[in-house]
């Protein structure tokens, strides 16, 4: 029960990825 | 960072219309300075909205706006070689001190063909972000090296002072390019080797320049394109 709640609250956050930093960086350059 | 880089580089031209010396833009062609300033400042500003449309995960509209950039980056390359080349014609004496006008054309043209280039670089790659997003950035780089260069007196004025070279004005410029370099490697743990390639080859650009400019066969060329 524990664990399945815990797995919700994880897939409801987006995970800052590779690609969203990558993405997040060419906005800053400019 | 580029749109505040060209923000301060250009203040006197946003602010009261003026040229970089602070004295007016050359009277002939106002309308030519005034349209290439606006329209390089729309391409800073479509980099940032581009760039944001992406975070946003937007990808459609940043496609479709796209189509309006490339538009944007011929017309960009056709008026600045086409002010270049009047503001040289017509204010040569603006040049005296940035080692002749006919030399000082050199890097303005070499600046806006490299723009040129890397767009139509990034046009071609636009379906591979790996190397769409850097080529475009660098082109923008570009765009904002003018900026980034002797219209930013307390970062230039030590390397012109110790340079006393036409390859001063990249300095700033490719700076910018490396501290991106490292910027990036720093928070993806990863180099961008488009990146590096790209701005490599920016680099190797500057290096012609800095000897095609020197040549009397650009000078003659110089003489001929102006007169």
């Amino acid at each position: 029960m524990v664990s399945s709640s815990s797995a919700v609250v994880v897939a409801d956050r987006a995970p800052i990825t590779q690609e969203r930093i990558e993405r997040v960086f060419y906005l800053l350059a400019g | 960072m580029l749109l505040v880089v060209v923000a301060m580089g250009f203040q006197k031209f946003y602010l009261h219309g003026r040229a970089n010396t602070g004295g007016p833009v050359t009277q002939q062609i106002v309308p030519l300075v005034f349209l290439h300033g606006i329209a390089m400042t729309a391409w800073i500003i479509a980099f940032v909205v581009q760039s944001s449309l992406i975070v946003s995960g937007n990808r459609k509209l940043h496609m479709s706006l796209g189509i309006a950039g490339m538009v944007l980056a011929v017309f960009l390359v056709i008026v600045g070689a086409t002010t270049a080349v009047a503001s040289v014609h017509y204010n040569p004496e603006e040049y005296k001190n940035l080692w002749s006008a006919r030399r000082f054309l050199s890097f303005m043209l070499t600046n806006i063909l490299g723009f040129g280039i890397l767009a139509a670089i990034g046009l071609k790659f636009r379906r591979r972000p790996e190397i769409h997003r850097p080529m475009m950035l660098l082109a923008t780089l570009f765009v904002a090296g003018p900026a980034s260069s002797f219209r930013i007196p307390f970062i230039v004025g030590p390397i012109i002072a110790g340079i006393h070279t036409i390859f001063a004005p990249w300095v700033p410029m490719l700076i910018l390019g490396v501290f991106f370099v490292m910027i990036k490697r720093l928070i993806t743990r990863t180099w961008d080797r488009y990146f590096i390639v790209g701005l490599a080859g920016m680099m190797m650009a500057c290096v012609l320049q800095f000897f095609v400019a020197n040549t009397a066969w650009w000078y003659h060329v110089a003489g001929w394109v102006t007169a």
